[in-house]
């Protein structure tokens, strides 16, 4: 299923090339451009040859980890001084991937936290002033919860700073420091929707006739919880987690260029302004795996935890 | 104790009826019992349509009108001061009302027209369609939709037009899943059989059967996608690959206006001003939100005579 | 207490010996290894197959039936001074209730518990119990012990109570068939249903079909309304054949058959007021329009005991009885000649179906209506029916006049599902486990 998905999104991500109207070569190199330059590059990128032999190409390219060279660079003399896309993702990539674990570090525990015990204490005072601070919290927009940050932390008390310029020489601790604002934006905006989720399947689940039927049988609160409620709770958590895992790669995005992260998706949102489509195919392949990786990962919890599945009739 | 048992009558079964209220008394009703967010984000959405509607006569200054004095603080002239090229920044948040919200919603009738009807067909039909539809949607949205939009709108440009066709299209398909799930069960209800065993038309019964048994969730659906198109749009223009320049966009002006923030520790003021457009933008998700889930607690059982 | 629906009331993710267990470990009356022999022992006197093993699968694995014994071993496991039985046996079938019934028993025999039945069904309780109360409206009405309050109840609703099981139609002499299924095969998928069924329904009679579920019984309906097209064989209706799918069939021919369901709740939409949904037939079959349509409407509520107060009220404004009142208004709407009633009266409470089954009778008569009627209880049988059809695994068992059918010998499955039927005689589930001892010994 993972798989079919993957080759329907490398499909869907190929043809975006095909879409691309007639005159974009003539676009990209500029009006100086001669027609036989034009040509030359619509040649390179072998539009001359049939879709489906070009998508085979392209596939086998991305496979051997080849994801093709950058619009950007070229210019109406010729003269190519494009980059191979690869070579401009990974290092960003690794960003990325380091701010959006520093995230999710700190938000999984404190919303599975906050959601199990708010869902246990529903329509306390407690339960009710983090529903409403969570509820306002995802009607905000990301750069919203950013700039909020920057007033406060960086601009009048300078406790973090307001960019988060890192290189590949940047040490450890100077790269937690410096990221210390971009990963908790995402923090705040992701405990907000992971922890109403949470309180969402638990609630959800103590409803349900055999957990009433623990409490009528003198099981105690911890009791119900411990043995009884999480046994059932592991698929529905498993597919928050994913979720909004999968939501944090999207967050990353914004959360980058307001804070000039040099990540994956600032990367992928000045591709978009400048329309360099092989650059924009490479970051979207990788978001769209690391999005269907993550759902396929809570399916699998979801089926092993299943005594339905793991026990056949 | 006993009671005087009397004779059995099918009149009798019910013992208290009452006169029916009609729709307005009773959301007359309902409103008062309310909760205070939920009041609280009502006037805030109708304070929004207000302004959206009553832009041209409620802004001091035109929408693209340059002033020569940018990044002006604020005063009784500029009442929010002027943007990086000396534009009147109130008055842009005015028509931004107008532009960013009128786009999202257009955006979300557009979602709920595709997603609507397509998943009604497919809840009725069962078959092919159903098949063929659900996979589509499936892969759709195995890509993350702001990046599915990033891609998109690579290819096609960022136009007006473009924008809400492709997050309209994105966004159709949650709704095509809703609606779907929501009609399956009452498609399977014995007065849908009863329907299409008199011969009624396919039409007719989804008009008249299903769409009616459907609508309290879809309405609250309404509500949080908008939600979720407006948050989209102002991200995609903030990012400056969503509505363009010059047009009044709360996420652009987001965009053009950040830099000021750092100036707060000398002027509070100045470093506010980035942050105006985007708290417009949150309270008005915040108040939807409100509404919405007080709308969902009310329909979920709770009726206003119980 | 022991609760229906047993399905959702166990945890998925337990083994049931664990759960049977539980609540006695954990009150520190038994240890482990005593609490486990003791539910096996359990699982054996609930006649439980493998009680030595069965402990050891998950919910999902079991069925309704035994899932339901389960829960009374889980119940009985800390020894309880008192078990509180609320309706266990309702969503089981006929056959298998007896057994869980005969369990039941003997396990508050065995252990000497007291035991609160809360039922609905007159004849399971005159079964479990030796003193009857009788509730109305939160009241108490009447208290005796069983025999007692069988033979002689003095209060007029408890009376009211017994005398809808008394209910019996007279035989009528038999007219010319209006609907004939002949040779009918159905399928679901590549499951096969229905197989080579056979029935006559003689004009101005009614025909009851009785199994349990899944025997195809309402398979029937469908393949007749034309919901589900039979594979091959003829459904033919007043003297022509009729086109097996529902889009081939004349608004005429779907005029003439009509369908009123089981449960009246989700037969009408929530969302119409009385008006449309009786209105609706009029309009579209008759094209009648405006006060025409207001005036048969009434004239409709009048015939099923309602007025035009109720013209305007909404389905949540209704009980249960006048709900399926309405669905036969509906159905009478179409003026047809011939009504399937798909176990109408099964969501009632006793009283509420004796005026419902009072009313079809009293329809039949004044209209000449012919009746087809799908149901899995035998006094509603003996209530209304002229002709009974048997049917099990898809297949017709026995057909006949009620009369003939009733009266023995019987074949094998007919026997068995007549003979599961709880009586109001309170010695008869006793009777039948010493007669089925018997015979199997």
């Amino acid at each position: 299923m993972g798989v079919a998905t993957l080759f329907a999104v490398s499909i869907i991500i190929f043809s975006s090339m095909e879409l691309l109207p007639g005159d974009f070569g003539q676009a990209i190199l500029g009006q100086a451009a001669t027609e036989d330059t034009v040509a030359a590059f619509r040649r390179e990128l072998g539009l001359d040859q049939p879709a489906i032999v070009r998508y085979g190409q392209w596939l086998t390219a991305v496979l051997q980890g080849d994801l093709g060279t950058s619009f950007s660079g070229r210019n109406a003399s010729g003269v190519d001084r494009s980059r191979e896309v690869v070579d401009l993702v990974a290092p960003r990539l690794r960003n990325t991937l380091f701010l959006a674990s520093m995230a999710a570090l700190f938000a999984i525990p404190l919303s599975l936290v906050l959601g199990i015990s708010t869902a246990l204490y529903r329509n306390s005072v407690y339960d009710r002033s983090i529903s409403m601070t969570t509820l306002t919290a995802i009607s905000f927009p990301e750069f919203f919860v950013a700039y909020i940050l920057i007033l406060f932390l960086s601009s009048l008390s300078s406790v973090f700073p307001s960019l988060a310029n890192v290189d590949a020489d940047t040490q450890f601790g100077e790269r937690v420091y410096r990221v210390a604002l971009p990963a908790l934006t995402l923090t705040l905006v992701i405990v907000a929707h992971m922890m109403r989720m949470t309180r969402a399947a638990i609630i959800n689940l103590l409803a349900s006739p055999y957990i009433q039927m623990a409490r009528l049988s003198g099981a105690s609160p911890t009791e119900v919880i411990l043995k009884h409620a999480l046994p059932n709770a592991w698929a529905p958590i498993a597919t928050v987690i994913a979720f909004n895992l999968a939501y944090l790669v999207v967050g990353v995005v914004v959360v980058e260029v307001v804070f000039v992260y040099p990540g994956i998706g600032q990367l992928m949102v000045d591709a978009v302004a400048r329309r360099d489509i092989p650059v924009v195919q490479g970051c979207a392949l990788i978001f769209a795996m690391t999005y269907i990786l993550l759902n396929l990962i809570a399916d699998i919890i979801g089926i092993v935890t299943n005594p339905r599945l793991l026990y056949p009739k | 104790m006993k009671i005087k048992t009397n004779i059995y009558s099918a009149l009798g079964e019910v013992s208290s009826v009452y006169d029916r209220r009609s729709i307005w008394t009773r959301s007359l009703i309902s409103l008062r019992k309310a909760p205070y967010t939920a009041r609280f984000g009502m006037v805030i959405i109708f304070g929004y349509m207000l302004v959206a509607i009553f832009a041209p006569i409620l802004a001091p200054y035109g929408e693209a009108q340059v002033f020569p004095k940018p990044y002006a603080p604020w005063s009784s002239d500029y009442i929010f001061g002027t943007d990086q090229i000396g534009r009147d920044i109130f008055s842009r948040m005015i028509y931004g009302a107008r532009n960013t919200v009128g786009i999202a919603v257009a955006t979300t009738i557009l979602a709920f027209l595709i997603g609507g009807v397509l998943g009604l067909a497919a809840a009725i039909n069962r078959s092919w369609l159903d098949q063929v539809l659900s996979r589509s949607v499936d892969v759709l949205m195995a890509i993350p939709s702001l990046i599915f939009a990033l891609v998109l709108l690579s290819i096609f440009g960022s136009t007006v037009s473009n924008l809400i066709i492709i997050i309209a299209v994105l966004d159709s398909t949650r709704v095509y899943r809703l609606t779907r799930a929501v009609s399956l069960n009452v498609v399977v209800m014995d007065y849908v059989e009863a329907a299409r065993l008199r011969g009624e038309g396919l039409g007719w019964i989804m008009r008249r059967e299903i769409l009616p048994n459907i609508m309290p969730p879809l309405i609250a659906e309404f509500g949080l996608r908008f939600c979720f198109v407006f948050l989209t749009i102002a991200a995609l223009s903030f990012l400056g690959i969503g509505i363009q320049p010059p047009t009044a966009d709360w996420g652009s002006m987001v965009r053009e206006n950040a830099s000021l923030i750092m100036f707060a520790q000398y002027d509070l003021k100045a470093g506010l001003t980035p942050l105006l457009p985007a708290a417009a933008i949150a309270l008005l998700t915040v108040a939807i939100n409100f509404v919405v889930d007080w709308f969902l607690h009310k329909t979920s059982g709770l009726r206003d005579d119980q | 207490m022991l609760l229906n629906q047993p399905r959702l009331r166990l945890n998925p993710a337990h083994r049931l010996i664990v759960q049977t267990t539980a609540s006695s470990i954990r009150a520190g009356i038994k240890s482990r290894e005593s609490a486990y022999e003791d539910a096996k022992q359990l699982y054996d006197v609930l006649n439980l197959p493998d009680p030595d093993h069965i402990g050891d699968r998950y919910p999902h694995q079991v069925s309704g039936g035994q899932l339901q014994r389960v829960m009374t071993a889980m119940a009985m496991s800390p020894r309880p001074d008192l078990l509180v039985f609320d309706e266990p046996t309702t969503a089981l079938d006929v056959t298998t209730q007896v057994e869980v019934l005969a369990s039941m028993r003997s396990i508050v025999e065995e252990f000497n518990t007291a035991a609160i039945y809360i039922t609905h069904d007159l004849a399971v309780v005159a079964q479990m119990a030796d003193v009857i109360k009788v509730l109305r409206y939160g009241y108490e009405v009447e208290e005796a012990p069983t025999r007692q309050m069988l033979s002689a109840p003095e209060q007029a609703y408890t009376k009211s109570l017994w005398s809808v099981r008394a209910l019996e139609k007279p035989q009528q002499a038999v007219q010319a068939s209006v609907l004939s299924l002949k040779g009918i095969e159905a399928r679901y998928g590549a499951e096969k249903v229905l197989h080579n069924v056979n029935i006559e329904v003689p004009k101005g009679s009614t025909v009851a079909i009785v199994g349990e579920s899944g025997s195809g019984k309402s398979t029937i309906a469908r393949v007749i309304t034309g919901l589900l097209p039979q594979t091959s064989g003829i459904v033919q209706f007043a003297g022509e054949d009729l086109p097996p799918a529902l889009a081939n069939r004349s608004k005429d021919q779907k005029r003439r058959i009509q369908m009123i369901y089981q449960m009246a709740d989700t037969a009408i939409n929530p969302r119409q007021t009385v008006r449309e949904i009786i209105g609706r037939p009029l309009e579209f079959y008759l094209g009648m329009r405006g006060g025409t349509t207001t005036k048969r409407v009434v004239d409709l509520l009048e015939m099923i005991e309602l007025d035009a107060g109720f013209l305007e009220r909404l389905p949540e404004e209704l009980s249960g009885g006048q709900k399926q009142r309405i669905c036969i208004a509906r159905a009478l709407a179409a003026e047809p000649e011939f009504i399937i009633c798909d176990e109408v009266t099964s969501a009632l409470d006793q009283i509420v179906q004796e005026g419902i089954l009072k009313l079809l009778l009293r329809l039949q008569k004044e209209l000449g209506l012919t009746y087809l009627f799908i149901t899995h209880d035998i006094s509603t049988v003996k209530a209304i029916a002229d002709q009974v059809v048997v049917m099990n695994k898809g297949e017709v068992v026995e057909q006949g006049l009620k009369t003939d059918v009733f009266q023995p010998p019987h074949p094998d499955y007919t026997a068995l599902l007549l003979s599961s039927v709880p009586e109001m005689d309170p010695d008869w589930l006793s009777n039948l486990i010493s007669k089925r001892q018997m015979v199997a010994g």
